[in-house]
């Protein structure tokens, strides 16, 4: 009698089989990647309010980023500037451009402007802008080259992953205390070398629920 | 900075775009003219399925705002609080206050450190009155009764406008008929100088004062004892002997706090010496108050005896001639006349053994401690008994040490609290008044019944209600005007003591209105700015000089003192003391005929707190009783009249009984309560408001009707009767207890020989040092190595070691006096919602510190224990290994940690946890989440939510939450500590404060780094008297608790 289906439709469960865990593997690592912060917040830059350029500001005209940010060494927020800090300059220079029709509208009428947020941690996260840039970490690390920025947008994913990286094995993200703002500056050997010493009591929450979580 | 999110919610889009697919499905299909077979549905459902998640996931997440100011604010950090000072008027005094504020919210108060009345100690009043700053239900607009008599919106300038006429009106007329009801805010350089113009401009004008927590009866025996108008302090701290006559000098509204903390002087007993020193406090009083409670004796007589049973202590300690009768005194009245007119024959206790042996072991240890002796009677409605207090404390030489009389200019005005409003209400009825103007008074709710001024209010032209809320009184007014709460309004306050503080503004007005003092030069015509008044009359006044010295006060909030110290000067009229000696009356109470004893409610006091939901929820100190009110009775009464009030399953079963005097009777639950004078019935003022917005209407039983017009708080000749109706109040303890109780047992708890509250009389203590090894574990359940301070339970692992901080807790059972201040503040500090009466009913009381009263030994007599529970935060926690999620987990620095956003809520924490201090969120109770939205609860969230923390996250339903060492404190110590260059893995000792201790005036619990160098806790952890709460298990809590220690008198043995 002959054979309704042949031998070679033995191998059909084993590949049906393989075919599926290969579906299912691919459909979690497509979830993995595609709902994960890199992918989701990674890039975000909206448009903002003001087309104010980074890039303009700090690698041109190399203004400190502690300049606009004035609290970023003292409280656990670094601080948008307000109308004030922006006019202490603009009030005489480039005062008539067109893109500071806003920055002229907040000053004359009293009005914040409404800077739209990018980085933005995840809810039930404390974050200390001060105690981390004391502790040594340039403020590239968790921003990005924003010196090279022309509209601010999201570098780092911002999760909790993302932070362990660092808070696991601080030493190769921690700079001179006199380098923190400075975004060209690489750690090499000899510094990875002193770290350590330099930041010896340095005693990131890695364990502890409590250090970032309220 | 205000970060504003803009509601772009995935949820709605998703249901719009199902909506907008579902209707336009049909519209679709007719046009394209084709029928719809089953394998083209499941494509297109496929299809729109794919779309549809394309769509959400594409959706980017919700835009958020950041605003920056305009112009940077001075001083003004954002993510940095800031701290001002302030202060609180209460009654007849001020309380000076530091309050947090964070980018412009107040969010939390604490007692400023400077204020002889505060010593950076707070209260649950002061705690509160943050909740009450940004209460939805204040009133927010003017409002006047149009001609159909309902009331419409107004507004200032329609106010303003009226008031001119008003003004020209009786300026014609030198203000007949025009008449001032005042509540509050009295003692004020400002105020009182208003007080004069106004006077001046309409002399035929009369202010009348009334405030139901004024004891103006104790004033008024002031002024008979010393002649001039003085003012009265208990010193606290210099007294080793202190007797309470129905007083609760701890938990006193204006002077509460510096009671405590001076009583709490001479309790802690921390070395052999200390056990010298230690005060002793008896209690004479038909109630059992907080006082009471902490009483090392008490003495349980009806308040109606206790003028006889002074009179009889005064007669025994001077007819032994123990004691000297002051030369002083002898100019003016004799010995023998002085005891004659005490009337020794009449006395109600000349025969009873008991209460004589009470006396002369009192009398004893008076006489040994001569001028260390401290006899209270602040809270007595009494004068003679008053009059024989200030007597007492004289001759036995107090004036030395233990209380100070200051001058006092401002209580002239306070003409006393009864009889002002009898001569009001005469006033009405004779037609005499046509505008009253109310002011933080509320009339309608707690004048006397019998004076029927919601009767006779009508013979009033017009009532001008002035008051932060909508009341009673409002009702019956024709215009209501919105008041500022003290943290919105300027306003200079005197103390007792004379000391002059300032009440700052620490917000804008949140509700359109206007403070007291605006008011007032208003009605003065004094067209100035409230601060530029103050500041100007400061000037005026030569209290300052330059405008350094007035920032200065606005930065400490409190200046120096005014008023002098009465010395060695103390005239005393004898004449009057003696007539009013001679007025004595007896009233026999007896089961036929008990006394009805009106107290102030603890939480609520008067009824100005009920709109308070923390207050309303917060556990009554005795009853434990949350949401109502209900008259105390002993179990004795209880058992006479077949009562059948006790603790059952979800709730406390009470029997409605029904109290009848002679014009009066009220319906209400009646509470057992071990300790209570057999022939008195305990109630409390300051519930059933009929108008006090969503919290407070309609909660417990107005006793107000039983309130006479002389301000008795004492109603004679009650009489009881069955009602077999029953009601389930809602208490805090015990209500889930699992052993059953035995009130006619004489013992009612049965603790085992490892009892959990634990207390040693200070003379057992000093004949044995070993008394509490009773207590240990035998040792070959103990380890042979100690864990630096103690030793612990046998164990198979090496404990942790801990390099870093290492953070605990110990809370002396001494010292705790059970003022619940410790649970207000954790509520505040840490976002802690209320639940309601049906939910605490349920168990689902969420405070993370509760103080649990235990009640032990004899039943009319008990010795009363109060303890604090709150997380331990167990080295060998049991709720950790039983989380399936790991949501509750150790920390470095020994912390048990909750972690919210893993919790999946399976309780299996709570219930693995031995000291039930787990708290989880049933419901919503946050009103954060947007699953089920109760409409009305969420609107008022909208402006209580600028109460809330923003370092403590917000609870979610379906989360467990417990006491977390206040982390996020430690936190910011540390990010402190990291700016000032300090060792952050290493905080000194006193570097940080969780909410509970920092409020708790008695220094009960403290808490701090076991690793720092003289650590406290660590020092009082190595105390023989410290012991862990069910050490068997081998938990080992980190929170741990100290003997309690009493001050018996041997003699009573």
């Amino acid at each position: 009698m002959n054979q309704i289906f042949s031998k070679n439709v033995n191998k059909l469960p084993k590949i049906f089989l393989l075919a599926f865990i290969f579906f299912f593997v691919i459909v979690i690592l497509i979830i993995w990647n595609l709902f994960s912060p890199w992918h989701t917040d990674v890039g975000y830059k909206p448009k903002q309010p003001i087309p104010y350029s980074h890039e303009l500001h700090v690698s041109k005209l190399g203004i400190d980023c502690r300049y606009c940010h004035i609290n970023v060494e003292n409280s656990t927020i670094a601080g948008i500037p307000s109308t004030k800090i922006c006019m202490n300059c603009h009030m005489n220079i480039k005062n008539d451009s067109i893109n500071l029709v806003n920055l002229n509208y907040s000053w004359e009428n009293d009005l914040p402007i409404e800077w739209i947020r990018i980085h933005k941690l995840p809810d039930y996260v404390y974050f200390d802008h001060s105690a981390h840039v004391l502790s040594g970490v340039g403020c590239v690390e968790c921003h990005g080259r924003i010196d090279k920025m022309i509209t601010v947008k999201l570098e780092k994913p911002l999760s909790m992953y993302w932070c362990f990286e660092c808070h696991r094995d601080p030493y190769k993200n921690l700079r001179p205390l006199d380098k923190i703002t400075d975004m060209n500056w690489k750690s090499d050997e000899n510094w990875l070398m002193i770290a350590k010493n330099v930041y010896k009591n340095i005693n990131p929450p890695v364990e502890s629920c409590s250090g970032c979580h309220r | 900075m205000n970060i504003v999110v803009t509601k772009n919610d995935k949820k709605e889009n998703k249901k719009i775009e199902a909506n907008l697919f579902a209707n336009n499905l049909d519209f679709v299909f007719n046009k394209l003219n084709f029928s719809l077979n089953r394998r083209q549905f499941l494509k297109l459902i496929g299809a729109s399925f794919i779309l549809l998640s394309g769509i959400t996931t594409s959706c980017r997440r919700p835009e958020i705002k950041i605003m920056p100011y305009t112009k940077n604010q001075k001083d003004m950090i954002p993510g940095l609080a800031n701290y001002y000072s302030t202060s609180m008027p209460v009654t007849d005094n001020s309380i000076g206050l530091t309050v947090k504020s964070c980018e412009g919210r107040p969010i939390k108060i604490e007692g400023n450190k400077m204020h002889p009345f505060s010593l950076g100690y707070s209260n649950i009043y002061t705690q509160s009155s943050i909740l009450e700053l940004y209460d939805p239900d204040r009133s927010r607009n003017v409002k006047r009764k149009d001609i159909n008599n309902q009331f419409i919106k107004s507004s200032w300038n329609d106010w303003d406008f009226y008031f001119n006429e008003l003004f020209n009106k009786y300026s014609n007329s030198n203000g007949k008929g025009l008449s001032f009801l005042i509540g509050n805010n009295l003692n004020s350089l400002s105020i009182l100088k208003l007080f004069n113009i106004i006077n001046k401009k309409f002399f035929n004008s009369n202010f009348y004062f009334y405030d139901p927590l004024y004891n103006s009866v104790f004033k008024k025996s002031l002024n008979i004892f010393f002649e001039t108008n003085v003012s009265y302090l208990n010193i606290f701290s210099n007294a080793n002997l202190i007797v309470t006559i129905n007083s609760d000098p701890l938990m006193d509204y204006s002077t509460g706090i510096i009671n405590s903390v001076g009583y709490s002087k001479k309790k802690k007993i921390y070395s052999s010496t200390d056990c010298l020193n230690a005060n002793r406090l008896y209690s004479i009083e038909a109630n059992l108050s907080v006082t009471g409670m902490n009483a090392d004796h008490r003495l349980i007589i009806s308040e109606n005896d206790s003028e006889s049973f002074l009179r009889l202590l005064i007669y025994k300690l001077l007819s032994d001639n123990k004691l000297k009768w002051p030369d002083e005194f002898s100019i003016s009245l004799s010995k023998e006349k002085f005891l004659d007119s005490l009337n020794i024959m009449e006395n109600v206790f000349k025969d009873n053994e008991s209460v004589i042996k009470f006396i002369n072991i009192l009398n004893k240890d008076l006489v040994q401690n001569l001028s260390r002796t401290l006899i209270i009677s602040n809270n007595c409605n009494n004068i003679n008994v008053n009059i024989l207090t200030f007597l007492l404390n004289y001759i036995l030489l107090g004036y030395k040490n233990t209380f100070e009389i200051y001058e006092n200019n401002f209580n002239d005005y306070f003409k006393g609290n009864f009889d002002s409003i009898k001569e009001l209400c005469n006033n009405i009825k004779e037609n005499k008044i046509e505008t009253l103007i109310v002011i933080a008074s509320n009339p309608s709710y707690n004048f006397p019944k019998e004076l029927e001024f919601n009767r006779i209010s009508k013979n009033i032209k017009e009532i001008i209600n002035i008051n932060m809320y909508e009341n009673e009184t409002s009702l019956i007014s024709n215009w209501h005007l919105p008041l500022s709460h003290f943290l919105e309004s300027w306003l200079d306050l005197v103390s007792l003591d004379g000391t002059i503080s300032l009440s700052q503004p620490l917000i804008q007005s949140l509700t359109n209105s206007r403070s007291i003092l605006d008011f007032f030069l208003q009605f003065s015509n004094i067209k100035q700015q409230s601060l530029q008044f103050i500041k100007k009359n400061f000037y005026d006044l030569n209290l300052v000089n330059n405008e350094n010295e007035w920032k200065k006060i606005i930065h400490d909030g409190i200046f120096l003192k005014t008023k002098s110290k009465v010395k060695d000067k103390i005239f005393f009229n004898f004449n009057k003391i003696y007539e009013s000696l001679n007025k004595f009356s007896i009233y026999k109470t007896s089961f036929d005929s008990l006394e009805l004893v009106l107290k102030f409610s603890y939480s609520l006091l008067d009824g100005r707190y009920s709109n308070l939901s923390w207050l309303q929820e917060l556990p009554d100190p005795i009853t434990k009783l949350t949401w109502d009110n209900a008259v105390l009775i002993s179990p004795e009464l209880a058992n006479k009249y077949g009562i059948n009030s006790d603790v059952q399953k979800g709730g406390y079963k009470a029997e409605i009984i029904k109290l009848i005097s002679k014009n009066v009777s009220i319906e209400t639950p009646a509470f057992i309560v071990p300790g209570i004078n057999k022939y008195s019935i305990i109630s409390f003022l300051g519930y059933g408001r009929t108008n006090s917005g969503y919290i407070g209407t309609n909660i417990g039983i107005d006793f107000y009707p039983f309130l006479n017009e002389n301000g008795d708080f004492i109603v004679n000749g009650i009489k009881i009767s069955k009602t077999n109706k029953f009601v389930y109040l809602a208490c805090s303890q015990n209500q889930l207890a699992v052993n059953d109780r035995d009130l006619s047992n004489n013992v009612i708890l049965h603790l085992g020989d490892r009892p959990i509250v634990r207390s040693k009389s200070i003379s057992e203590y000093i004949d044995n040092f070993d008394v509490f090894k009773e207590y240990n574990l035998s040792d070959e359940l103990l380890e042979k190595k100690s864990d630096g301070y103690k030793k612990m339970p046998l164990q198979m692992t090496d404990p942790w070691k801990y390099n870093n901080n290492k953070w605990g807790m110990v809370i002396d059972l001494s010292l705790c006096i059970g003022c619940n201040a410790c649970s207000i503040a954790c509520q505040a500090e840490n976002n802690i919602p209320i639940v309601g009466k049906i939910q605490v009913r349920k168990g689902r009381i969420m405070s993370w510190i509760r103080i649990d009263r235990y009640f032990l030994g004899n039943v009319n007599n008990p010795k009363i224990i109060n303890q604090p529970m709150l997380c331990m935060h167990c080295e060998n926690a049991p709720c950790e290994p039983v989380c399936p999620v790991a949501a509750t987990v150790h920390d470095s620095e020994g912390l048990n940690t909750m972690v919210y956003n893993r919790c999946i809520g399976t309780r299996y924490c709570a219930n693995n946890c031995p000291y039930k201090i787990r708290r989880f969120n049933y419901l919503d109770f946050t009103n954060s989440g947007d699953l089920y939205v109760d409409r009305i609860n969420k609107d008022r969230e909208k402006i209580l939510k600028m109460q809330k923390n923003p370092d403590v996250t917000i609870r979610y339903r379906g989360v467990m939450e417990k006491c977390s060492y206040c982390t996020q404190r430690i936190q910011e110590a540390k990010s402190r500590a990291r700016r000032e260059g300090l060792d952050y893995n290493n905080l000194p000792n006193d570097y940080l404060i969780p909410a509970c201790a920092q409020a708790c005036s008695t220094n009960a619990i403290i808490f701090g780094n076991m690793n720092a160098k003289n650590s406290n806790v660590l020092l009082l952890k190595m105390l023989d008297r410290n012991y862990d709460l069910l050490e068997e298990l081998n938990i080992r809590p980190r929170t741990s608790y100290l003997v309690k220690l009493q001050n018996i008198n041997l003699g009573f043995n």
